[in-house]
């Protein structure tokens, strides 16, 4: 979307197709919550099974998901962390085991080195905080565990412990977490009680974190996204995220699991980017490719309009759109379409024929509508009507 | 080509808190840097001591120096002999030229004769050419006359040469702005009486009293002009 007005249109004419405006189904970026899955089926049984066998033994394990932009790689991590989709997985798993718990994080592009590891690190202690407030079973636990580690770190979570009562409705609560001393401590921001040292104290905050998150959930989660940006950090960046992460998985050894997400199209570049101690440790990579068949294209416009929309694709476009859509995708983008590509051009598509038929309180696309939906975008006939003004006026003078 | 990097140039780098992307632009114009397992230990221990430093910096600068010794303990590990036996093989030398210089000063530091008889060892042992990075005024100016006196060829920079090489444009200007040439000579230029004046030169004079090139001047052709 590049404007308000297209995206206001946009809208307009998802309403006169029949499709709720909140249920938009072929979102521009990875919506928050994710509860269906279009297409790439092999795709959904590898992480499927990723998340059983991390339901099924306790170990931590480390998935790394690599593919082109738009390939689905955050909205796959956001469909495993909605609570229907492991709901769906628990009642097919044979063991008898609690939800998980799923932290997205984002890996920022560094400004200064260490930026991006320290960033990850602040970001999910925050987010575990905050899963622990939540809730009142895991504010009773924090209150009584003994393993709070030693040290400094022992004295941050003491101090944050000291501040845990009860509110007027008789919850636990934690006043003022952000200006404690113990919580600033362990966010990296400068404390009475001193600083953290090294990446063993980073990880150690952790390992207490998700001991303590554990007790509630079967499994932790964290998923980073936009692991890409490390492959523009500097080489001590690398050594300080592969490092951090390689103790995360060594330090918890039980109940986490670690979806790495970078947007490279192959292999090699994510091996480039981490250290191979770090390589060495992760159990699968699961690849997301650009969409190669006409017939996947198809599928998944009419699952993202049945599954994501509730509506009947064929109320929406006639089949014959749906296949000269695919036909037109798989011609211009050779080997090269993700799915970003298919939202981006249904959402073209649904502004400019919502345009031409005058804006209408409800229509459907056929062929004909969308034949001239496509020539009437075209540079081509664009140019051709410039120039056809420009000699009339000409011709005027 | 490789850099043997002295503690003095991780302490101006840390004090100019200058990034350590330019650091790693240097090691892709010029050569990787290697911080020798005593410069490390020293290194790491100082970075420690720093109390105004945050947690992230501190962090960043131990990988950073860490991973220099990683560089340098890869580079001895390339070549077929014994890691343990190449330290051990290192320490004898220094501790053999310390000996030699010791007759010419007692004031020879040993952290010094390890870089230089680090950088002796890695160039005839391997197929690097080591040069090495200082901002320590001893080794600057003694460095060179003290490799050829012991039949070596070996390059010594400081962090303004690397800085200028390399054009990185606003390191070099913090670089510039940091040194004073009022905190060098303010000591020369408070000393009211002679005496005073006579200890202070005979104190920078002292510094560079084991560079005792041929080339230069008398020692105490400085003090006997003071003296007259």
């Amino acid at each position: 979307m590049t404007s308000d007005l297209e995206r206001v249109q946009y809208g307009k004419s998802l309403n006169a197709l029949g499709i709720p405006r909140d249920k938009d189904p072929f979102p521009f970026d990875a919506p928050h919550v994710v509860d269906y899955w279009a297409d790439n089926k092999k795709v959904l049984q590898k992480i499927i099974q990723a998340q059983i066998d991390s339901i099924m033994f306790a170990s931590s394990f480390i998935y790394v998901f690599y593919g082109p932009l738009g390939g689905g790689k955050t909205f796959a991590a956001a469909y495993l962390a909605n609570p229907k989709t492991q709901k769906l997985i628990l009642e097919n798993v044979p063991k008898p085991i609690s939800e998980s718990l799923i932290i997205r994080v984002p890996a920022v592009a560094p400004l200064r080195t260490g930026q991006l590891t320290f960033s990850l690190h602040k970001d999910i202690v925050k987010k575990c905080f905050s899963a622990i407030l939540k809730s009142e079973e895991l504010m009773k636990i924090f209150a009584k565990t003994k393993q709070l580690g030693s040290g400094k770190i022992k004295a941050a979570f003491k101090d944050i412990r000291k501040s845990v009562m009860p509110s007027l409705e008789g919850k636990l609560r934690v006043a003022d977490l952000t200006n404690l001393e113990g919580y600033k401590f362990l966010t990296q921001t400068r404390s009475r009680l001193g600083k953290l040292t090294d990446v063993n104290e980073l990880v150690e905050t952790i390992r207490i974190l998700v001991s303590i998150l554990s007790g509630k959930y079967g499994r932790i989660i964290i998923s980073i996204d936009e692991l890409e940006n490390l492959a523009r950090a500097t080489g001590t960046e690398r050594v300080i995220c592969s490092d951090f992460l390689r103790k995360m998985h060594e330090m918890i050894e039980h109940d986490l699991t670690l979806f790495l997400i970078f947007t490279f199209e192959s292999y090699e570049e994510v091996s480039r980017t981490l250290q191979p101690a770090l390589l060495s440790r992760v159990r699968e990579s699961v690849e997301f490719t650009f969409v190669q068949t006409k017939s996947d294209v198809k599928e998944y416009i009419r699952e993202c309009l049945l599954l994501r929309s509730k509506v009947d694709p064929k109320e929406v476009v006639s089949a014959e759109v749906i296949d000269a859509i695919a036909d037109s995708l798989i011609t211009n983008f050779r080997g090269r379409l993700s799915f970003r590509d298919i939202n981006r051009e249904m959402h073209r598509i649904f502004t400019t024929t919502y345009i031409l038929v005058n804006q209408p309180s409800k229509y459907k696309i056929d062929l004909k509508l969308y034949e001239k939906a496509r020539k009437g975008t075209s540079a081509e006939e664009i140019v051709k009507r410039i120039t056809e003004k420009m000699s009339q006026t000409g011709g005027q003078k | 080509m490789v850099l043997i990097a002295d503690k003095s140039l991780y302490d101006i780098w840390i004090r100019l808190d200058i990034d350590i992307s330019s650091l790693e632009n240097i090691e892709e114009k010029l050569g990787t840097i290697l911080a020798t397992n005593r410069t490390t230990d020293v290194v790491l221990k100082r970075i420690r001591r720093i109390r105004n430093m945050t947690s992230p910096k501190l962090m960043v600068w131990n990988a950073k120096v860490r991973k220099d010794n990683a560089e340098y303990l890869k580079i001895l590990g390339k070549t077929p002999y014994d890691l343990s036996a190449i330290v051990a093989d290192i320490e004898s030398e220094t501790n053999l030229m310390l000996r030699v210089l010791h007759k010419l000063d007692q004031g020879a530091s040993l952290d010094d004769v390890d870089l230089i008889a680090n950088a002796r060892w890695i160039r005839q042992n391997t197929k690097f050419e080591p040069i090495i990075v200082t901002d320590d005024r001893d080794l600057l100016t003694c460095g060179h006359s003290l490799s050829s006196f012991f039949g070596l060829a070996l390059g010594f920079l400081s962090s303004f040469e690397i800085l200028r090489l390399v054009k990185l444009n606003k390191p070099f200007i913090r670089y510039c702005s940091y040194y004073a040439l009022s905190t060098d000579l303010g000591n020369l230029d408070d000393a009211w009486s002679r005496q005073t004046l006579e200890r202070e030169v005979s104190g920078v004079m002292k510094k560079a009293r084991i560079a005792c090139h041929p080339n230069l001047r008398r020692n105490d052709s400085i003090l006997r002009i003071i003296r007259s």
